[in-house]
């Protein structure tokens, strides 16, 4: 058995039937958009982890489609809960100021669908927001970019973005 | 070039920094100790199970040792059929809920954000006053620690006695470095140590299924399942079912749920023979879920999900946050099963996959 750390930018790629890095960034403050290369037919599957520092919120568009998607999600704001659905560009619409970690699941031929907790931080010690969501992206092709965009002007410094695909780094 | 399994911390995955189980006698804290490092490491899976052995348990969890009033929370509860507003802007701890009387468990999962410079914010999805038969509450939330410039070193979870009970289980995953560079050669291995490993694979290239099953599985080695399915169905499926070992009775199976269903939000129990993972009326409707099943047996068998139901086009009938529970303490899970509750099917194209997490390898 194998034990300590590999390093596959000198040392060697890794291929197992898990999921694995495939990007990880951080906004220097400024950009229009952050995009991710991707082929959701070898994939299938995404974990995506998001640290929004702005304030305002991010789409999460396959393909760069502003158009396309539904959602369902149950919120709590400020005290009061409520649900609702709608439709939405792109797969997934986070909140300002929030740390998301999303289930994405983009299996060939169907519709792709996503699930994720999305907070709204206040200020001090502070929530204001706690919502869940589940989403849809109703295409079925192949995805072969992941833009996440701002919902109004740039990115911010420090908002970071990590994806994990189930693909072999080998 | 296959070298069996690896161990270790693998660049680009996801694995297990830290595990502690209580063994022996009840325990008042785990304590991590200084060996994390939140502004290398980025986030955390921070996974939970309490075991128990006196009333009204309700450990803290906190960074650093911090216990003064440098946290806050909002979230949602569920339960039996009220939900609730759960908040506190002035609190010494962070967890959400997860408390448990004595002979009931806890499952809590939290994602944290764990680099300084800014507030650590963590979502948090837990279960608590769970019985051998009752789920009795489910909540929803975030929780933020108001440091914004400490390292995170540490983490601790507490009780006010030696009330974590033997069987209680802390386990802290972290990332990884990602470098993109270029390989000068390739490793194969059939898993990890520690990192989430597919076990149970099935995309659907035909129609005409009701049923996919993952079998020759070792839950009490693997400890931990990440579920997800993606149901595209050939009509009407109704519920959609996952079963362990094939355990078909008729109240196995004890859940506890926030639900949305359009503008409409509530709370509903339930026993029933499965735990319901989709809901589909006609051909061509979607469903799908995600979630974590706690395998090992010997207390009972928990599980936190996302569910969502009857998808048409862009339009979805609702979506649940469940809190499940098996009612089978005792037997080694070897089979996870889904299955649709009519003679109508999966569709091609239906995605199920099974992966887990083996802390001990």
């Amino acid at each position: 058995m194998l034990t300590g750390k590999l390093n596959p930018a000198g040392t060697a790629a890794v291929n197992f039937p898990g999921f694995q890095i495939i990007d990880d960034w951080t906004s220097a403050g400024g950009e229009a958009s952050h995009s991710v290369a991707v082929n959701s037919d070898t994939d299938k599957e995404y974990k995506i982890y998001i640290r929004n520092t702005n304030t305002n919120g991010m789409y999460v568009q396959p393909n760069n489609d502003t158009s396309n998607g539904g959602f369902q999600y149950h919120q709590n704001n400020a005290g009061t809960v409520t649900a609702a659905k709608g439709t939405q560009g792109g797969i997934v619409t986070i909140n300002a100021l929030s740390v998301n970690v999303i289930d994405f699941s983009a299996p060939t031929g169907l519709s792709k669908m996503a699930s994720y907790q999305d907070p709204l931080y206040g200020t001090g010690t502070t929530v204001t927001q706690s919502k869940t969501w589940t989403t849809v992206w109703n295409v079925t092709d192949n995805i072969t970019t992941i833009r996440f965009i701002p919902t109004t002007g740039n990115h911010v410094a420090g908002t970071q973005i990590i994806v994990f695909a189930r693909r072999s780094q080998a | 070039m296959n070298f069996g399994a690896l161990s270790g911390f693998i660049n680009g995955t996801e694995s297990v920094v830290f595990d502690y189980e209580v063994a022996g006698s009840a325990t008042t804290s785990i304590d991590t100790g200084n060996i994390l490092n939140g502004n290398e490491d980025g986030w955390y899976t921070v996974i939970i199970y309490l075991n128990s052995n006196s009333s009204g348990v309700s450990p803290t969890f906190r960074f650093n040792g911090d216990t003064a009033n440098n946290y806050g929370y909002r979230g949602t509860s569920g339960i039996n059929t009220t939900i609730a507003d759960v908040a506190n802007s002035s609190s010494q701890q962070s967890i959400l809920n997860g408390i448990a009387n004595a002979g009931e468990i806890s499952l809590v999962i939290g994602r944290v954000y764990a680099k300084s410079g800014t507030v650590r914010l963590t979502n948090w999805f837990s279960i608590g006053h769970v019985t051998t038969t009752l789920v009795t509450d489910l909540y929803s939330g975030t929780s933020v620690w108001s440091n914004t410039a400490d390292n995170i070193v540490s983490m601790q979870y507490t009780a006010s006695g030696a009330y974590l009970g033997v069987g209680t289980r802390m386990i802290v995953l972290k990332q990884n470095a990602f470098t993109n560079g270029t390989p000068t050669g390739a490793i194969t291995t059939p898993y990890i140590k520690g990192s989430w490993v597919r076990v149970g694979s099935s995309v659907l290239g035909l129609g005409g299924v009701n049923q996919v099953n993952f079998t020759g599985l070792d839950g009490d080695r693997d400890v931990l399942y990440a579920y997800s399915a993606c149901i595209k169905a050939e009509g009407d499926t109704d519920d959609i079912r996952l079963r362990f070992n094939n355990d078909t009775g008729a109240t196995n199976y004890a859940s506890q749920v926030i639900n949305g269903y359009g503008t409409g939000s509530g709370a509903a129990r339930a026993a029933r023979a499965y735990h319901q993972v989709g809901y589909a009326t006609a051909a061509n409707r979607m469903t799908s879920c995600s979630g974590i099943i706690w395998a090992k047996s010997g207390f009972q068998r928990p599980a936190l999900a996302i569910a969502n139901y009857n998808l048409d086009g862009t339009t979805f009938l609702g979506f649940a946050m469940c809190g499940w529970l098996w009612l089978n303490s005792a037997d080694n899970i070897t089979a996870v099963g889904t299955s649709s509750f009519t003679a109508d099917d999966f569709a091609e194209g239906t995605q199920i996959e099974l992966y887990a997490l083996r802390p001990n390898g």
